[in-house]
Parts: structure tokens; sequence; C-alpha cells
């Protein structure tokens, strides 16, 4: 029996990190080496299937790293189930400003909130600023999931998503939690197969 | 059951619910057609998992429980994996709306020894047949068979209700959300419904989803709406061939059970003055209109041919010196694409008035007595009013024909129409709802007709020669083989009673709109039997045909001639709602009779207008909200006492008097356009309690092919569809500065690009929806807030900052710092972001006069609050009112002209800025330039209507209302609060001061404080963001003429009664 469940997911993180190029390789599997910076938010869909045959459909919400667009950051991360917080490996800065990401979302997001850090750009490691045991330290301190990933060769990205599918609570009734993931369109009713419809009356003759 | 009901779900969005789950076998299509069972072999191939089909309800909620529409889905297991036999995975196989002729009925299967091996089923084992009804195309029948009786039966009494539900809601189901379900596998019919006026009228942006940033909302749903909106719309404009005018008059009028005892020319042709026929009719059987009317209704109405000589536009085609021309060509051409055309060349500034080409009538208490009320069947008082409406159209009666009528009780409609025309007027439907007594009776209600008008064929070859062709031999009249009609409909209504009623009568209206139902099955019979003209009788094919070509081809649909369909009151391109519709006007009885009376109160109606309950309810959209109305000019129409006790203009002192009676209209903008050229009283008809009004109205109605239209619309329907999937937009700029935002200034800024990307993907389309999402600064607006385009197309997006009076008292000496981000959404795609820089100035206008007070100088060199004086350190009046009012005194030539005439918008700007910063005026005492002290007059006028508050505490109105003489007004004074008292005495002062010094009177500066406030403004106001309407800026300015009314009004009684008092220079404080 398959289960379909329906997430949103933020990416947070600086500028230049590689939050786009995260998703499109995760999305379609694709790399572009010279992206445009994102000034807005994009929106994609994709669905993992985990080996019990649950499908888990994330709604990705990939955000606009500059900081002038920081004020408006928190409407895409309402509501959301779980967040990636992206950092650079080849800048330590970039880790300084998924810290500060991350302090954001414990305080303002949902405390259920599913948080991945993710050094990214693991294929320059020869330029390598932020050490991964300083990282997985900070990780491990905050109860985050942690892992590194290239975009560009794809390496540990489909790993890092499939494990967050597997962190998020798949218990919860499925309708109940795609309508959470939707936010407004959360508000209505999931499906009760028992309800009668009122005033049925099965004695009628059932010709419509 | 568990397990189906959660492979179904993830097919589903999470809007939509599932009702009830029925496992079935399909039958072949065979076993449908003849009652022989099916051969074994047939019988065991369909046995296979193959052949599983799953039914299940579907519906979809929105806005509440009252709107739910149900669909049957048929799903099957998805086979291409190689365990066909095991997959869990369903696919939606075929969706029917329950909608219109969808049927579901089930039998009892034939107990046949074959089948029972084959199926293995028990006993019972039923035959179920899903019928789409004849609305889908390509939509095959359905059989199924199951045996599991009791959810057949729950899926049969919910569909049941679903129907019912269908049938009851049906003028607003659209079944749009249906669309997402659409692909290639399932051929989906999404059936739709007449466009409604209710949408159309609307703009698209407010019928989309609620969405937000990091929310995608229903894009899905929205989508569909932007599609559907994009294609029908640019399939009627790329298929409008020209226009048709057609001069349409309406008259409504409440009769008291009165028969016709009066000629009612006037009522029926409209003003005879100076008509150019005078003496035609003068020659006619019956006698010229008297002039029997005590009253004069018509006060301030203009007659409608000066109306139309003044404004210079008589586009009018035709001469109507001759019948005889008029007769030959009925219907007066309109090509505003084709300005080479001037039929109209003979002297277009003279020519008169049209006769109309429609002629309809409403009556209200037609008939009075008890058994009526009941049930009335008499035609009799219907034949009178007839016979009286044809006699007062004198000698052009013979032009005209009765069309159609409807009656019900008391309420009555008449469509009349001139007999040229006759064939094309078609699909006459007629339809009547009581809503008096009980809900029901019919004293109370409303009766309406619906019909098509499709252009003659006259028009069309007029069309051809006009755009300068010779006369084609074929019949293609330039493509219009099959003329596309235009639907009109007009109701008659008569509403609840009384003063306090007016929740019943908003309810009536909702009421008689939901049930006033045209059912084609009972076309009405219109009296010509004749054989039609070749138009006529193309346009007499199905009016489904019709609807959906005129939709715009959503779907494609034809042989649907026979179909019987309901539409409602809204299914039109033109709908006039007229009648005794009894709204009373909000004000005391003794306040309405004062106005009326009153010689020297020259815009009272204006007033009366504004407490008028129906444009109340409009204007609060309780009802009739995308009604028009044109501006009254007439008199209330009601109560008339017949020797009763009565006040000097006739009205019955027992009620109050109102304008109970009138003609309202709405039209879809892009299938018509639609003119109103006069709305008249006439007091002249004096039998009733209430007195008659008429309307005319210019209607220009698209002249296409309804085939051709069709196909447009569904091509482009076919190059938009699934585009979805590619949604993509590029902004040119990603961040705009706005620089300095002043009060009352309006910026038009940056012109916001927005391109397909087509460097990457040249095939690439997308859908944009440009709603701004998060909370929408007040005083920035961006044009084009929805869209569609494609590849190669750009549009620009317009964004106008607009500081109002209203948003300026907020941000006076608040932060000056106005950035902000919009937010521009991309469906299915990107929320694009732009930046927007913008500092505020502070302004002297829109401040509290206690704040103007504590300045410690110019507005603009304070930095925050915290600047003002402290308390007791208040100078004694603001000083930005006392240097206009100085100037204005110390003029040295002073223009008769002040406040009279309209000021050059510039000066006043600079004036205002002048008051801002502090510096001197630039500008002379002794200036001979009339425009300077017209200017400053007018930033008088302007700075005193941006007070936030009344210059007189509102508490104190009503005593300066009642003030009887100096004493008592000094007693008012003296309760002011300093700064108002020394503004009151400023500008009264100075009020009186050039009354003296000049010949124009009191009254007319009174009137000016008035009228500019209501009217003039406005104008300004207006006119300057005329080339640049948002609703924002509409909405800001509607705000501010509200609130200026009530206010001037009370400004004005008090100038009245201290104009009246002697005033010195000395009752002023010292500053």
């Amino acid at each position: 029996m398959s289960k379909q469940f329906q997430f949103k997911l933020v990416l947070l993180g600086e500028s230049a990190v590689g939050k786009s190029s995260l998703v499109l390789r995760f999305v379609k599997d694709q790399f572009d080496d010279y992206r445009e910076s994102t000034i807005g938010a994009a929106f994609l869909t994709q669905t993992v299937t985990l080996e019990d045959q649950t499908t888990v459909k994330f709604e990705i919400w990939d955000t606009a790293g500059q900081e002038r667009y920081k004020s408006l950051a928190p409407m895409y991360y309402r509501n959301a189930n779980c967040a990636v917080v992206v950092y650079d490996i080849t800048q330590s800065a970039s880790l300084e400003k998924a810290r500060n990401w991350i302090r954001e979302l414990q305080r303002q997001a949902d405390p259920s909130i599913v948080i991945a850090l993710c050094g990214n750009k693991s294929d320059l490691s020869a330029r390598r600023q932020v050490p991964e045991e300083e990282a997985k330290k900070y990780a491990e301190e905050e109860s985050l999931m942690w892992a590194e990933t290239s975009a560009k060769t794809g390496e540990g990205v489909s790993d890092i998503f499939t494990a967050i599918a597997k962190k998020l609570p798949l218990t919860a009734p499925p309708s109940a939690r795609a309508g959470a993931a939707r936010g407004t369109t959360g508000a209505r009713s999931g499906v009760d197969l028992n309800k009668q419809p009122a005033g049925q009356n099965s004695n009628e003759p059932c010709n419509c | 059951m568990v397990g189906l009901e959660d492979s179904i779900k993830p097919l589903l969005r999470p809007s939509d619910e599932i009702k009830f789950i029925l496992e079935c076998v399909l039958l072949p299509p065979s076993a449908s057609n003849d009652n022989t069972a099916p051969d074994a072999s047939g019988i065991k191939n369909y046995s296979t998992l193959r052949h599983q089909r799953i039914v299940a309800i579907i519906t979809h909620k929105e806005g509440g429980d009252n709107w739910e529409e149900g669909s049957v889905f048929v799903l099957k297991r998805k086979l291409f994996s190689s365990s066909s036999s095991m997959s869990n995975e369903l696919e939606i196989h075929r969706v029917f709306p329950v909608y219109g002729d969808f049927t579901m009925t089930m039998a009892q299967l034939p107990q046949d020894s074959n089948d029972t091996q084959t199926f293995k089923l028990p006993r019972t084992r039923f035959k179920l047949t899903i019928n789409p009804g004849q609305t889908l195309i390509g939509n095959e029948p359905v059989d199924l068979a199951t045996d599991d009786v009791s959810a057949l039966k729950d899926v049969l009494t919910e569909c049941r209700r679903l129907k019912e539900l269908s049938e009851v809601n049906s003028p607003t189901q659209t079944y749009s959300w249906l669309a997402s379900y659409a692909n290639n596998n399932n051929n989906i019919f999404i059936p739709s419904p007449f466009p409604d006026l209710r949408n159309s009228v609307q703009p698209l942006y407010s019928r989309l989803s609620p969405a937000s940033p990091g929310t995608t909302g229903d894009d899905l749903n929205d989508i569909v709406l932007i599609r559907d909106e994009w294609a029908r719309s640019r399939a009627r404009n790329q298929c409008r061939r020209g226009r048709v005018r057609l001069n349409i008059r309406l008259g409504t009028f409440n009769v008291n059970g009165k028969m016709p005892t009066q000629d009612l020319a006037a009522w029926v042709r409209g003003s005879t003055k100076n008509a150019p026929n005078v003496a035609s009719i003068q020659h006619s059987l019956l006698p010229p209109v008297s002039e029997i009317s005590p009253l004069s209704l018509g006060e301030v109405v203009k007659d409608p041919y000066d109306l139309r000589e003044a404004e210079g536009a008589s586009p009018s085609l035709v001469s109507s010196e001759s019948p005889a021309i008029y007769e030959s060509v009925p219907v007066p051409l309109v090509q505003p694409e084709v300005p080479t055309v001037s039929f109209g060349k003979t002297s277009e500034s003279i020519a008169p008035k049209p006769d109309p080409d429609i002629l309809v009538f409403g009556f209200e208490e037609l008939d009075l007595s008890t058994e009526a009320l009941l049930y009335s069947t008499s035609t009799a008082r219907e034949d009178a009013w007839t016979v009286a409406i044809f006699a007062a159209l004198g000698e052009k009666a013979q032009m005209y024909e009765k069309l159609a009528s409807k009656q019900l009780v008391g309420m009555l409609i008449i469509i009349i129409v001139q007999k040229s025309l006759k064939a094309c007027f078609s699909h006459v439907m007629t339809s009547s709802v009581g809503a008096g007594i009980m809900g029901l009776m019919g004293n109370k209600g409303g009766t309406a007709i619906r019909l098509a008008f499709t252009p003659p064929a006259s028009s069309l070859e007029d069309l051809d020669s006009a755009l300068g062709e010779t006369a084609s031999t074929d019949e293609h009249h330039h493509g219009i083989e099959h003329p596309g009609p235009t639907i009109l409909t007009f109701v008659v209504s008569h509403l609840a009673a009384f003063d306090d009623m007016v929740s019943k009568r908003n309810a009536d209206f909702h009421e008689l709109s939901k049930r006033l139902i045209f059912d084609s099955s009972n076309l009405a019979l219109t009296s010509d039997n004749s054989q039609r003209n070749s138009v006529g009788s193309a346009s007499s094919q199905s009016i489904q045909d019709t609807n959906s070509s005129m939709l715009g081809g959503m779907a494609p649909s034809q042989n649907l001639v026979s179909v019987p369909e309901k539409f409602g009151v809204f299914e039109s391109d033109i709908l006039f709602w007229m009648g005794d519709l009894n709204y009373r006007i909000n004000l005391p009885d003794a306040d309405v009779r004062a106005l009326l009376s009153s010689e020297s109160w020259k815009n009272k109606l204006e007033i009366l207008k504004h407490f008028d309950q129906l444009k109340t309810s409009i204007r609060e959209k309780k009802a009739f909200e995308i009604f028009l109305e044109y501006d009254i000019h007439h008199l209330p129409t009601y109560r008339f006492g017949g020797g009763i006790s009565t006040d000097s203009l006739g009205y019955d002192t027992k009620r109050k008097p109102a304008w109970t009676d009138r003609i309202l209209y709405a039209f879809s903008p892009l299938t018509a356009k639609l003119e109103p050229s006069s709305y008249t009283g006439h007091g002249e008809i004096t039998m009733s309690d209430h007195r008659p009004i008429s309307a005319d109205f210019s209607v220009d109605v698209d002249l296409f092919d309804k085939n051709q239209l069709h196909a447009t619309a569904a091509n482009l329907f076919r190059q938009v569809q699934g585009m979805e999937e590619r949604a993509k937009a590029k902004l040119s700029q990603t961040s705009i500065d706005m620089g300095d935002i002043l009060c009352a200034q309006i910026q038009i800024l940056t012109y916001l690009r927005l391109t397909g990307n087509l460097v990457r993907c040249t095939h690439e389309k997308f859908l944009t929806n440009t709603n701004f999402l998060f909370p929408v600064p007040p005083w920035l607006s961006a044009s084009h807030t929805t869209g569609l385009l494609l590849p190669n197309e750009h549009t620009e997006i317009t964004l106008l900052a607009f500081i109002d009076n209203k948003i300026a008292s907020r941000f006076n000496l608040g932060p000056r710092d106005l950035n902000c981000t919009l937010i521009i959404h991309t469906l299915m795609g990107k929320d694009h972001f732009i930046s927007i820089k913008a500092e505020y100035q502070y302004t002297c206008f829109a401040n509290k006069l206690s704040r103007l007070t504590h300045l410690p100088g110019p507005i603009r060199a304070m930095k925050s609050h915290n600047d003002l004086l402290g308390e007791g350190k208040a100078i004694n009046a603001p000083r930005e009112i006392v240097r206009l009012v100085n100037w204005l005194m110390s003029c040295a030539h002073p223009t008769e002209d002040l406040f009279m005439v309209e000021a050059d918008p510039d000066i006043v700007d600079d004036i205002r800025e002048h008051l801002d910063t502090g510096n001197e005026f630039p500008y002379s005492h002794d200036t001979r330039e009339r425009s300077i002290p017209i200017a400053f007059g007018a930033a008088l006028m302007e700075l005193l209507e941006s007070l936030p508050e009344y210059i007189i505490p509102k508490e104190l109105h009503g005593r300066c209302v009642a003030v009887e003489d100096r004493d008592e007004a000094f007693e008012v004074l003296d309760e002011f609060p300093p700064e108002s008292v020394n503004v009151w005495i400023s500008v009264t002062a100075f009020l009186h001061y050039i009354v003296q010094n000049s010949s124009s009177r009191a009254e007319e500066i009174g009137m000016y404080f008035h009228r500019s406030s209501s009217v003039g403004t406005l104008m300004v106001f207006l006119q300057r963001l005329h080339s640049h309407p948002s609703s924002l800026v509409f909405f800001a300015t509607t705000c501010y003429l509200r609130q200026m009314t009530r206010r001037i009004f009370a400004l004005l009684w008090v100038i009245r009664s201290l104009l009246c008092i002697s005033f010195t220079k000395s009752t002023i404080r010292p500053h």
C-alpha cells in the first residue's frame, strides 16, 4: 500500500552558495555553470520514493540569498515542514550566515521544522575553508541533519533530500499532512468515507 | 475500500473531496446498444483486471458550504508495470461533471448463465450507466456492472443530491476545477455556461484565489481562469468586424392599479419638445401632450436633444427626415475601427434623436385587486396598457410591434420592437418569480425577458460598402456568414416596501437574481410565424451553439439543437434591471422636504442621492453591485397624493419622498458598448401615486461571425494549453527608485517591462499573474495586475504612487522611508522581487489643526514628532491658513472669479510647496494675473478639505445649524477649540470681506464651497488620474469624496448662518 505525503521545503543561505543549483540538480538533474543570482523565489516540486514505496512530494521554495531580501524570507519559511540551509565550503563566512538562518528558524519557524545544514561545492575541496568537523560538530550540537553536497557533480544531492524525507513525520494521516503543507488550502477538510450525506434515505429508488 | 481511497487521494488536489467509491467492471459497448447478451468470449475478455473500474464521486467546495460542484470520476488501474495484477496505482480515465443532462441510471442485469459463470458474481448484479448528457461532445456513455449494492445506492443518492445542487446553482457553476484533471488520456469537457456578467464586469485579479508569498494558492485554478479570460477576450477582439447600434428606450411605472387615463407620450416617446417632426405629432389623432402637471419633475432635466447637441456626439448615421429611408436602413452602423466611414455627414450635429429600435416598458401594481394577488389570467389590463403605449407612439406606432410580454400579478414587462428588425430577435424567453407574501406571492417579485439580437443582413452589407469595397457577389459578407447574437435581458421587479426594509429589498434582489431562470425548453412564441430571412434563420439556431461560441469556444460544441438549457439573468451581454425597487432616502422626512422645496440649494439632488438607499447598497456591495445608473436629474418619483394631504410639491405628507422607481444597467465591456443618453421622470403623468420614469440608451453590439469566433477561440485555447508547465518570466528591472513622494501629487513611475525568456528557449510560453501579493502599500498601485503572455510578448507595468490626504495624515511626521518590495508571481513558477525606494515629503496638508498649531516652523524642516511644540506653547492659528488668507486679503487686484473658476494646478502645487517649505510666495500682491489669486483660493480650499477632522467639532454641528441670531452664533463659537475658532474666524471673515467687495452673492460663495468639494475637486482629481486609473486610486478618491460631502454639508449650513451675521474684522482674535 503506497502512501503519498506532501511537504513544504524552503532553501535558505547566503547569496551564491548554490541554493538554486542544488534545486536544479535535485529536480532536473542538471547543472549550469553560469547561473544568474535569484531575485525572488522560485517554486518547484520533486517527488522522492522511499524503499517502502512511500512517496514524498516536496514543494520547494528556493529563495533569494541577497541580504536586501532577508526581510521577505519569513513569508517563505512560514508553514515550511523542512528547511535546507546551505553554505559554501570554500567560504567560511557563508557558514556564519547559515548559523544566523538556523537561529532565526529555531526562533521563528514552526517548532517541528526539520532543518538540514548543507555544505555545498564539495567538488572544490581544494579551496576548502570550512572543515567538515567544524560544521558537523555544530550540526550535532543543534541536532540538525548535515551533509556535504556538490550540485556540480550531483554528489550527495539526492541523498540529503531522501534523508530529509525519511526524517519527516510520516505517521500523520496523509491528507492532514498534505493540508498542513499547503498552508491556506490546508483548511479544507480531508476525507471521511464514513460520512453519510444529509437526508440520505437508503429506501429511495436508485434512479437519478 | 480504504485502500482505494488512499490510491485515489494522491491524484486529487487538496481542495477536492472523495465522497463515495464504487468498484465496477466495464461492460463492452455492445452490451449497452442491444439487449442481446454478448458472446461468452467477449465477456471473458472484459472480466480481467484491465476492465476493472473504480467510480468515485468527487466534489469541490468553495466559499463555504453553499457552493459545491460534483463530478463522477471513472478510474482504472495502471497497467504498464510488469506485475499488472498487483498494481495499486490508479489513473483517471474519465471525468463527468454532474451538470446539465448528466444522468446515472441503474438496471438489473439479466440473469444469464454465461455471465454468472464468467463474472462469478452473486445473484444480483446491476448495470450502471453513466451518461454525460447531450451537452458533451465525444463523450460516450459508459456502462459498468457491479454487485456492491450498498455502495451503488450511496453513489446514486449522492449523485442525485449533486445534480439537484447543480440545478439550483447552475448560473454560477463553472466546473473549472476539473480542468486540472484534463490530460491527453481523458477527454474532459468542461461545461461552460454563458459568461456571467457578475464575472465579466469584475477585474480578473479579483477572481483569483488568495495567495501570498511562499503559499501557492490555487494556481491551477487561477491558470484556468486567466487562460479562459485571455482566449475569450482575444478571440472576441480578433473577430469583431464592427459594431451595430441599437437604440433602446426603457420605462417603468408603478400605476397603483389605475387604468391608463392620460396620454403617455412623454413617457413612451420622451420629450417631444423641439422635435423636428413636431408638426406631424400635431396631426396625429391624439391630443397634443398637455401641460397637465402642476409639478415640474423635469426641473433640471436637459432635453435629450440638447444633450446630444451639446456633446456634439450624435453618432447616428441615419437621417430621420424621411421615415422611408429610416426603415430601409433600420440599424445605424458604428465602426470605430473604420474612421473613414461617415454615413452621418449630413449635419451630424443637428441629427435628431433616432427612434428607438427597442422599447421596453415595466409596470408595477398593474392590478391591485385581491384575487389578482393569488392568480391572474386576465390580460385585459396588459392589453389596455399596450393600446395606450401604441397610442402614445402616435404616427410612429405603425413602425413597431409587440415582441413579447410577461406578467406576474401586478408586474408586467412589455417589449416592443421595430417591425423591420423583428427578424433579428430570437430565443425570446421569459421568467417570473414571486417574492412577496410568504416569499412566493406575486405582489412583489420580478418578471423578465431574455432575447438574442442578431444584426440584420442589411447591416452587414452596409458594413461592406462602408469599408469601401464593392459588395461581394458571394454571400460571405466579409466572412460573416453566421452572424453571432448579443444577449439582452430585461428585468422588471417590485421590491419590498417601507423605509426600514432595505435589507429585505437587498435580499429580494439576491433572491430574484437566483430564481429568475430562463428555460429554453419553453421558448416564448413570437407571434411572427412568417418565413424569416436568411440571417434570421441562421440566428435561430440553437441558443447553446450561440452561447458556446460567444463564450470563446472553451469547448467545442455542435449538434446541440433542442437541448433545453437554463440561463440566469446574469448570463447576458447586456442586462437592464428596472422597476419600483422601493429604495428610500436615509434622511429625516423634514430634511428631505426642506431640501426639495428649497430654492437656493441648486445641488440638493446631489445631497439626497448621497443618502439614497439604493446608491448606498450598491456602494456597500449589498445589492445591485455590478449595476450602473445614469445621473438622476429628476425629483423623487414617490409618493404623490391624490386628494390626501400633500406638501407644497405635491408629495404625500405621510410618505417620505423617494426615488423608488429606477432603471439600472450592466453590460459586459468585452462584448458590448452601452451609453445612457437620458434618465427622466415624467411629472406630467399624474394618474398614479408614482411618477413614471424613462431612460434612453445606445447600445453597440458586436458584428462577428460566430463560427469564426468559435474557431479562433478554440485555436487560441489550444495554443496556450499546458503552458503552465514551462512558466517563465523576466523583468526589466529589479529595483526602482521613485524619489520623493509628495502628497496629492501623482508620480508615474518606471515602466516595468515583463518579457519572456526567449534566449534560452524560444518556444517557451508563460502565464503571469502579476498579483501584488503581500501588504500592498496604500500609496502605491500598479496597472495590469493579471495577465497572460505568449513567448514573444511583453507587457509594461506602470507603477503609480499617489498619497491622498488620508494617507498623508498618517505619514506626516512618521518615518519618511517608504521602501518596500513588490512581488510579482508567475503562476506555477517564480515570485519576482522588485525593490522600491521612495521617500515621503512631509506636508502641512492633511494634519489635524492642533498639530499645525504646534509646529515650530515649516513642516518640511521637521525631523519627527518630537520637534513639535510642547503643551501650552501652541500658536494661535495654523500659520499656513493664515498665510493664505492674508495673501488673499492683501491682494491688490482681487478677482470676481475667485472660487468660481478652476485654478491652474501647477500654480496651486507651487503654492502648496511654498507652504510646506515656509519659503516666501513668489507672487506679488499687486499681480494683475487673475490666475494667481484664483490658485490661492484653490489652495485654501484644498488645505481646508485636507483636514482630517471637522473644523467645527462634530458635536456642535447640530447647534450650529440651529443658530438663529448673532448672540447664539457667538455662544457656539465660544465652544470651539482655540485653533478651530481662529481658523473659522479667519476664513469666514475673509469670505465676508470678499462678499462685501464683489458683486457675487454670499450664496454663490457658499455654493462654491460645496460644489468644489464634491464635484470640482473630484473632477480635477479624475482628470489627472484618468490616464492611469487604478482601483486603489479610485478607491482613495471615493473615500475622499464621501468624507468631504458630509463635512461640507455641515460647514455650509454654518456658513449660511454666520454670513447672515454682520462680521467685522475686529472679531478676529489676535494671532
